[in-house]
């Protein structure tokens, strides 16, 4: 099936790096293929939105690129959208899946196109805002509130199908075995900070016992100081005393030998 | 005019050699995606006539035998599950240099010198068209607008596993901001990955190169590319685990004898290299074209990893 012109998938020069090219009118923003939504049965996730949580449809965007996924140098995406069904996917009409009324600038279908500055078109879907700086320069905004509104309108009208109660149930399953992982790594946390804790406590415990004792021994100490330097005083005085009497004996001798000495010489 | 032809054919000369020498290595070289063993090439399957190919997907070593009961005869399993197909497209890139950039020369780079560099062009080429083929992977992971989480990885490895998918080999291809998320979430484990060599490895900076090796976490060769684009709505990003059996690829030759007699013309493998002049501007025209298809082979060999942009 060839594309209708209205959404070809983009061609253009190749772009030349050497050659000086005045600036195009476009926005500077690197430029992107077109694209396709897709959704994959059962594929769901749940998305918090403006505070609200809700299950919404996964998307799949699949850029048309020549030579990637069955398509082409011909842009015919016969053998691709072909694939993507035999695997699953479901294919959301580029023109009429989006009303006028639920897409943000009032068009319907789901495909922009802006022209960048390098002369490629850039392709974004219609729930991006685009907000150009003076000098050019493009961001990019999602605007999540309104593609869930759209979602949640695809699900009411059977474009996509809603999740059946056994996909919910799946999914709240994996969510609860993530928090379950999510809830033993706490939980040892938790338990590690409580071993820490009563470490610290055994520890301070330990100071104010070594800080009791220490108390406990200081008369002792003190006893036993004074005893060393009560005795050390005595042995002092003791060593003082013997000199002096042991000097005095030495000297009375001394003397005494000198006198018998005198005695001898003098006949 | 004789000026211009004499140009035209020393050019083609130099230019040929640029494509016997340099182009054929830098094909074969080992840095890049396309050789690293995981993306497969069945351009061998090419059959004349058709830019497509097909590849049929047997259960051979697959299937288990079943006990029919007595006086009952075993039914067929057929041996061809399902089958893929890549088309492939011609990819081009032209630069063209003005007789006002030559004759100024400087920082102007040769005309043999861009031919080389316009190779880099056919392997970027090649990423990006492999990256687009991950929004189309039915498994996924990972949660739209959420950073990209170990819990994510691990479920991604669990679900490639499940599906047999990563018994030859696995790579993760991640876009930079994932990579990221997934440094800031390794960083905050606790229990057994905390103390793992591999996981302080993922702390650290490297130098990425061509391929965007990133390191290898929970033995799986991770590398960054910012051609994993925006899944949709610019609210994430998608990159992908995968195993031998996911992506394939198909280089079909380019008819050379069509082009041997052209001034300036070669053609090596499925590159065809051309230049020309124009004679009322005096630009030289130097365009690479490149046939190259990608496709996905078998879907469940890879998981697609979602998370915030």
């Amino acid at each position: 099936m060839p594309l209708p012109s209205n959404h070809a998938t983009l061609k253009g020069t190749p772009v030349s790096g050497i050659v000086a090219r005045s600036a195009s009118a476009g926005i500077k923003a690197e430029p992107q293929p077109r694209f396709l939504l897709f959704w994959h049965r059962q594929q769901y996730e749940f998305a918090e939105i403006a505070g609200k949580m809700l299950i919404l449809p996964r998307l799949a965007q699949v850029r048309l690129l020549h030579g990637a996924n069955g398509i082409g140098g011909d842009g015919d995406t016969t053998v691709f959208e072909a694939n993507m069904r035999r695997d699953g996917w479901i294919l959301l009409d580029p023109d009429n899946s989006v009303p006028a009324h639920l897409s943000p600038d009032g068009a319907s279908g789901y495909i922009r196109k802006y022209a960048t500055e390098s002369g490629f078109d850039r392709y974004e879907d219609c729930f991006v805002e685009v907000r150009v700086a003076p000098d050019g320069t493009a961001d990019f905004v999602p605007n999540l509130k309104a593609r869930a509104s759209w979602l949640l309108w695809c699900m009411e009208t059977g474009v996509i199908a809603a999740p059946s109660e056994v996909a919910i149930e799946r999914m709240l399953e994996q969510e609860e075995t993530r928090a379950g992982r999510k809830l033993a790594l706490l939980n040892a946390e938790t338990e590690a900070r409580a071993q820490a804790a009563a470490a610290v406590t055994r520890a301070e415990r330990l100071s104010e016992a070594l800080a009791t004792a220490r108390k406990a021994t200081e008369p002792v100490i003190a006893a036993a100081t004074s005893h060393a330097e009560q005795s050390e005083q005595q042995a002092e005085a003791k060593i003082e005393a013997t000199a002096a009497q042991q000097s005095a004996m030495v000297d009375r001798l001394k003397s005494a030998r000198a006198a018998k000495k005198a005695e001898v010489e003098n006949g | 005019m004789a000026n211009e032809i004499t140009y035209a054919d020393h050019s083609g000369l130099v230019l040929a050699e640029t494509l016997a020498g340099g182009l054929e290595l830098t094909l074969g070289e080992r840095v890049s995606w396309r050789n690293m063993g995981l993306f497969k090439n069945y351009t061998p399957l090419a059959m004349p006539g058709s830019l497509t190919i097909k590849i049929g997907l047997a259960n051979l070593g697959l299937a288990t035998m079943a006990a029919p009961g007595e006086n009952t005869g075993a039914s067929n399993t057929a041996l061809t599950s399902s089958s893929a197909t890549i088309t492939a497209a011609k990819q081009s890139l032209l630069h063209t240099k003005t007789l006002e950039a030559g004759t100024a020369g400087g920082l102007i780079p040769s005309l043999p010198a861009t031919a080389q560099a316009m190779l880099q062009a056919y392997e970027n080429r090649f990423i990006a068209l492999m990256a687009a083929l991950f929004p189309s992977l039915s498994t996924s992971v990972g949660s739209t607008g959420a950073d990209l989480s170990v819990d994510n990885f691990i479920d991604a490895i669990s679900a490639a596993e499940a599906a047999n998918a990563l018994n030859n080999g696995a790579a993760a291809i991640l876009h930079p901001v994932q990579t990221s998320d997934l440094r800031s979430s390794i960083r905050a484990e606790g229990g057994v990955l905390q103390l793992s060599t591999e996981a302080q490895g993922m702390m650290g900076y490297k130098p990425t190169g061509s391929m965007g090796f990133f390191g290898t976490f929970l033995g799986i060769p991770i590398f960054k590319n910012a051609q994993c684009n925006l899944a949709d709505t610019n609210a994430n990003r998608v990159g992908a685990l995968f195993g031998s059996s996911a992506f394939g690829y198909f280089e079909p030759n380019v008819p050379a004898e069509d082009y041997a007699n052209i001034p300036g013309a070669q053609a090596v493998r499925n590159l065809l290299l051309m230049q020309d002049g124009t004679t009322a501007s005096g630009n030289i025209a130097l365009a690479l074209h490149a046939m190259l298809g990608v496709g996905i082979v078998q879907n469940a060999g890879a998981v697609k990893i979602v998370t915030d942009a």
